[in-house]
């Protein structure tokens, strides 16, 4: 994985209490979600950030949803 | 005289993820699947911490360095771990135990024991639990668990360890001495090699053979832990299934760090043990304890460890006094080669619920500490520290062995 860290505009559902990315804009591109493939949590303080591994079927991006700021980042792509 | 607590029949199971890292890589890169993977920590020490069952084929093994991982499997692929996937899927699995009985314990990142005595009826009895919950990992997270039931934790360990990877055997307690007689004692959960070596030169290598050692001939070689080895043989373990939050008496607190590079220049070394002790200090204020005995635990390059404590006039919290302790002892040692691990842990600990220093200067020092572990729990670790921790070493990813979901561990 090329960690990219980059802030990106994400479309997702939050719905019963979870979070469903399903499309985001990275580098003028619209990348559609076919798969998230694992999703886990990590918390620094009050600070709740939500982890996506997911796949456009081509590549493998994971995403981050930060509760404190409700912003999305790009961390990381599959080169291979 | 053997002592033989004798109780109702207890019905134990251990839930043991297979090569757990190495399946949650494989779950969260689909392109992994089928594939030797193996994953490292996540700093610049390029340690196997798991592998897949692929890769074990090829005779790759935990502990091996990238290099030797990549001599025995040359297409092995090499993932950097990253300790919040499984830490997260942990503290999920958990919520799935206690759908089956509130006696859960979490022994490791990859292990849990429940006790379903009392609850079993209720859902079709032990096997059909082990079933129910292997199905639901499958399905929540993808990967595969082995379980082992029996009668204690010892016997549900060697039953976990026997159906890997992905099944689920039970050892009734009639079958226990059937299942043991030719065993290996290295197949009995904490008996290692250097033990193992002890007793094969007394003669004994399998289970029934220690079961049957004299109890005296055990207890002339290993002390105390000699009754205890006859009574592993004989497949005999008394401990209970203990809940991680708050339910029995917490005998430690402690923290070690395993750093990305080999530390040898003094100011490095006081630097991470101020950082461990702010670790200790802040857990053990937290759960409004105080201890009297400070531990310090040096590991060095070779692997070789030992541990030496110090007694404190009076007990504490505080991070400079832990820091203190740790330093003074820390000063008694001449160290022969650089340090891998340092540990600060304290014990004797007392409860302090409610209590409020009597001297000014000692409200005052509570009063800083207790503002910074507010901040601390609001933004996050260490946001709030100690000038002298500033910069500290990047930890490698790993995992500590008293890392639990929730709640503090009973010792360290």
């Amino acid at each position: 994985m090329v960690e990219i860290d980059e802030p990106v505009a994400v479309v997702a559902s939050f719905h019963g209490g979870r979070i469903r990315p399903m499309s985001f804009r990275w580098k003028g591109r619209l990348i559609r979600i076919r798969r998230i493939t694992y999703e886990w949590t990590k918390r620094d303080g009050l600070r709740v950030l939500y982890f996506f591994s997911v796949s456009d079927g081509k590549t493998l991006y994971n995403l981050s949803y930060e509760t404190d700021t409700l912003s999305w980042h790009l961390q990381a792509v599959e080169t291979e | 005289m053997l002592q033989k607590v004798i109780t109702e029949k207890r019905i134990i199971l251990l839930v043991d993820m297979d090569a757990f890292f190495a399946s949650v890589e494989q779950q969260v890169n689909p392109a992994l699947r089928g594939k030797p993977v193996a994953v490292t920590g996540g700093g610049t020490r390029t340690v196997v911490t798991t592998s897949s069952y692929e890769a074990r084929k090829f005779g790759v093994k935990t502990g091996m360095n990238t290099y030797e991982a990549l001599q025995a499997c040359p297409h092995l692929i090499i993932v950097k771990g990253d300790h919040a996937r499984y830490t997260h899927t942990c503290a999920e699995l958990k919520k799935i135990y206690q759908q089956f009985t509130p006696l859960v314990e979490i022994y490791s990142v990859d292990e849990a024991f429940l006790d379903v005595t009392t609850t079993e009826h209720l859902f079709g009895g032990a096997v059909e639990i082990g079933k129910r919950i292997k199905t639901e990992i499958k399905r929540q997270f993808g990967i595969s668990a082995s379980v082992g039931i029996g009668p204690n934790k010892l016997i549900a360990k060697l039953a976990a360890d026997i159906s890997k990877p992905d099944g689920l055997r039970w050892i009734k307690e009639e079958e226990v001495p059937e299942v043991l007689e030719d065993l290996p004692v290295e197949a009995l959960w904490g008996i290692g090699k250097r033990i193992a070596r002890r007793l094969e030169a007394l003669g004994i290598k399998t289970c029934g053979e220690l079961g049957r050692a004299p109890v005296g001939v055990l207890r002339s070689h290993f002390g105390i832990m000699g009754e205890h080895l006859k009574m592993m043989g004989e497949g005999i373990h008394n401990g209970e299934v203990t809940g991680d939050e708050g339910d029995g008496e917490v005998k430690s607190v402690g923290h070690s760090m395993t750093f990305p590079v080999d530390l040898w220049k003094r100011p490095e070394i006081s630097r991470e043990l101020l950082r461990l002790s702010e670790m200790v200090g802040a857990r053990t204020r937290r759960y409004e304890l105080r201890g009297r005995v400070v531990s310090l635990t040096v590991r060095y390059r070779s692997f070789e460890t030992f541990t030496r404590r110090r007694r404190l006039e009076c007990s504490t919290n505080d991070t400079r006094r832990i820091y203190r302790a740790a330093l003074s002892i820390l000063d008694g040692i001449r160290l022969r080669e650089p340090v891998r691990l340092l540990g600060v842990t304290l014990s004797e600990l007392e409860n302090i619920r409610g209590q409020r220093p009597l001297f000014h200067e000692e409200q005052r020092r509570e009063d800083l500490l207790r503002s910074m572990d507010d901040l601390n729990q609001r933004f996050g670790t260490l946001t709030v520290t100690w000038g002298a921790c500033i910069n500290p070493l990047r930890h490698p990813g790993v995992i500590s062995p008293a890392w639990r979901p929730s709640g503090i561990r009973k010792s360290l």
